[in-house]
């Protein structure tokens, strides 16, 4: 039996005192596209980072294919693909250096349709040979995603991939993640506060607030755990995340002023 | 806004630029959990490391007075010329004035354009702030930068040249040489960070044509520099010329004590013989003196506006291209020479630290060459000039690791061994110093009696440079994992650079040091040499290459 693409347990990510992730047990099944969604802060950079062996957790254990990510790290990331929620790239370089550049690293051969494909795909086909500096944050969080995508990794993980996205982008985005894992041998997680999105893309949701797991599973579980037969993803964010009470109390008063 | 309230908005704007300069390039970045409690503090602690930074650059400018001082009261004993003391002291004076414009010039053109890239004055442009204010904060947060460099020339170089001539006069005089040398080389910094800002750091294209177009450019980045080294090292010989040039050719004389800021250096001088000249001798350098400061009040009325309109250059060049050119994939260890080669070619701070070491071997093969000294003289010029090449490439050699730390978060989810990124910044070095030896070598191959053994000298302290290079870069490497303190640029981080520095140039040194110095048996001090260095490299090699698969 094949390992599962991500295995965490009681996963502990602290900052000094701060706490930013709390006994997080998560799984991801190959084929699947899992979105992690929360508030600013709610320790979704800080796990996904955990995943990609960049945060050494506090404790609990991480597992990407079976391997811990940090000593395992040349593995973790030879089977990964991630997009950083900063879209920082080497500013003195264009994307077709930078692309080479992670080619290279990679070591990877006979990707150049795949590269035409994606790259007209996003609309980036005429920004290859600027300056990435001169670039629009959007443009920038194109490359990355190329980056990610250009040696077709088994786990591609994305940290708020469609901040920087017009809406047209963002459809673009959408579709070509749900194509990615057709094939069944692929896997997805990423990060968003967009709920739309989530709603639309993913399979299963894990509603992460305060460093805590609220609630996980398909949009119609996290329905039967509110007990909301017909709420969308934002009504059961809401109802896991809020108080609902003092929220409605706080717009009344914005309402009044 | 009264000038407290802009003296208090350029303090903010400048604790941001200090900020951003050590710490920015870290968001998004993986660090140790204690860094977010470390960040807490961390504008305290940007300022601190750039307040040490201007003092060095302070320190340096005082050096530089106390030499000119001491050239001013003992310098004719040591100069044997036949210059008449006033234009001699003038010449002094004049010289130094020079250095401090290169210096000014180059400490201004590398604070320029992080000063931009921090967007710090776009702040300004959504406040409800009038443009004469918005121009005065951004240029008094600029001048914060190097306040402390700047007040020490204006405050020590007076004293310095009062001293050196005795005169309390001509240290008066030469205050509106200084100002003006100042300003001037603001404004040239400013004026070429914006030419640089659009050709080089945003220029478009990645063909070679484009990256040789920017390296080109880049010499220019090269010219202060060039330009001190050439001033302190033939000091001698320019003071020769215009001694044969008084006696033989005074119009030259004249020529030269007219351009910018031989005047200044000139009325120093000449106030302090003031009782012996007729004043008739004053009326063309006070002249020219005066014309040099209006265009100095011209120079000051546009630098007044530089800071603001340089943070409001867009760079939005390139045409959009429908290259489908194939990407060229090579080996990772030549991937990452390449990418530091080409952030090189964008990034004029990291290129002018490439080009240094070559820059300083040429000056030293020039001096060799054009200073035609004896066969035996002549060696040891070419000696010292591999050996400048040699502390050079090793002491700028953690900066090339200071191009990683600008996309470390993102080199660090690519299956790069720590292995292959040290070895490719050690193998950036080399390539420095072999170059480095290669300019020599071409300058002195007709001067230099013995030039196989000159050869077989720089090419066994190749495994020293090499075990320095993988000393300091494999520290670093360790320091930026552990810690994630960025070591941006030595402006940023002069102290802790130099911790790393200081026993790469010890490893580096030993060799050249037991040539020199150490008369060991049985073999010949070469051997001695190889075998030092061959020594400095196995356990050094052996301690940092280990680990073949150890992620970055």
């Amino acid at each position: 039996m094949s390992e599962a693409p991500l295995q965490i347990e009681g996963l502990r990510v602290t900052y000094g005192d701060v706490v930013a992730v709390e006994k997080l047990d998560l799984g991801l099944r190959e084929g699947e596209i899992y979105g992690l969604i929360g508030s600013n802060g709610a320790g979704k950079t800080s796990a996904i980072k955990s995943v990609m062996g960049l945060l050494v957790p506090s404790s609990g254990k991480v597992r990407v294919f079976g391997k811990d990510p940090v000593p395992e790290g040349i593995f973790t990331r030879s089977v990964t693909g991630y997009v950083p929620e900063v879209s920082i790239l080497y500013d003195a370089l264009t994307p077709r250096e930078y692309l080479e550049f992670v080619a290279s690293v990679r070591g990877l051969s006979g990707f150049d349709d795949r590269l035409v494909d994606f790259t007209l795909a996003l609309q980036i086909d005429g920004e290859m040979d600027r300056a990435i500096s001169t670039l629009s944050n959007g443009t920038r969080q194109k490359v990355l995603v190329v980056s990610a995508l250009l040696h077709q990794p088994r786990l591609l993980i994305l940290d708020e991939p469609f901040n920087s996205l017009d809406p047209r982008s963002v459809r673009i985005m959408r579709d070509l993640l749900g194509a990615y894992v057709k094939n069944g041998k692929r896997t997805i997680l990423f990060s968003t506060h967009t709920m739309e999105v989530a709603e639309k893309l993913c399979h299963r949701v894990g509603v992460l607030d305060r460093g805590l797991l609220r609630g996980e599973g398909t949009l119609t579980e996290l329905r039967q755990q509110v007990g909301l037969p017909s709420a969308s993803l934002e009504d059961i964010f809401l109802e896991l995340t809020t108080d609902r009470e003092q929220l409605s109390k706080i717009v009344s008063r914005l309402e009044a002023a | 806004m009264d000038w407290k309230q802009r003296f208090r908005a350029a303090n903010i704007l400048y604790r941001e630029v200090t900020f951003q300069a050590i710490y920015a390039l870290k968001s998004g970045n993986v660090f140790a959990a204690s860094e977010r409690k470390r960040g807490e503090e961390g504008p305290a602690r940007a300022q601190r490391r750039v307040f040490q930074s201007k003092m060095t650059v302070a320190v340096l400018f005082m050096l530089t007075f106390l030499a000119s001082s001491f050239a001013l009261s003992t310098g004719r004993r040591y100069f044997p010329t036949t210059l008449s003391p006033v234009y001699f002291d003038g010449a002094i004076i004049s010289l130094v004035l020079v250095v401090l414009f290169s210096l000014v010039w180059i400490t201004g053109l590398q604070v320029a354009l992080p000063f931009v890239s921090s967007q710090a004055t776009t702040a300004l442009l959504v406040l409800p702030v009038d443009e004469e204010d918005a121009a005065w904060i951004s240029f008094l947060a600029f001048l914060r930068l190097f306040d402390a460099p700047l007040v020490t020339a204006l405050i020590f170089f007076p004293i310095a040249v009062g001293y050196g001539i005795g005169s309390l006069w001509a240290g008066l005089a030469v205050v509106p040489g200084v100002v003006s040398t100042e300003i001037f080389a603001l404004s040239l910094s400013l004026l070429t960070a914006k030419f640089f800002s659009r050709s080089v750091s945003g220029a478009s294209g990645g063909s070679l044509r484009s990256l040789a177009v920017r390296w080109a450019y880049l010499i220019l980045w090269t010219i202060p520099s060039l330009v001190i080294t050439i001033f302190i090292t033939f000091s001698y010989q320019i003071i020769s010329a215009l001694g044969s040039w008084e006696n033989g050719d005074p119009t030259l004389l004249n020529v030269v004590f007219a351009l910018f800021p031989f005047p200044f250096g000139y009325l120093s001088a000449a106030t302090a013989a003031l009782s012996g000249d007729p004043l008739s001798s004053f009326l063309v350098p006070l002249a020219l003196a005066g014309a040099y400061l209006v265009l100095m009040a011209l120079s000051a009325r546009w630098l007044l506006d530089a800071p603001i309109a340089l943070s409001r250059v867009v760079n939005v060049s390139g045409e959009r291209s429908m290259n489908s050119a194939p990407l060229v994939v090579s080996r990772p260890t030549l991937a990452v020479l390449k990418k530091d080669l080409r952030i090189a070619s964008r990034t004029p701070a990291y290129a002018f630290l490439l080009l240094l070491p070559l820059l300083d071997a040429f000056v030293l093969g020039l001096f060799t060459y054009l200073g035609s000294p004896a066969p035996v003289l002549a060696e040891r010029y070419a000696f010292a000039g591999v050996t400048v090449a040699v502390l050079l490439a090793t002491f700028f050699g953690p900066v090339f690791f200071a191009t990683e730390i600008i996309g470390f978060s993102l080199t660090r989810t690519l299956p790069l061994s720590q292995r292959t990124l040290i070895l490719s910044k050690t193998l950036l070095i080399a390539i420095v110093y072999l170059l480095a030896f290669a300019v020599v070598a071409v300058l002195v191959s007709s001067k230099v009696h013995n030039f196989p053994s000159f050869v077989l000298f720089a090419l066994l302290e190749l495994p020293a440079v090499v075990a320095a290079a993988l000393l300091e870069i494999g520290v670093l490497l360790e320091r930026a994992k552990r810690t994630g303190v960025p070591i941006a640029s030595l402006y940023s981080g002069a102290w802790w650079t130099t911790l790393v520095v200081l026993p790469g140039l010890l490893v580096s040194a030993a060799p050249l040091a037991v040539y020199n110095y150490l008369s060991l048996p049985y073999l010949p001090p070469i051997a001695w040499m190889a075998v030092t260095a061959c020594l400095m490299l196995i356990p050094i090699g052996v301690l940092v290459l280990r680990g073949k698969n150890l992620p970055i």
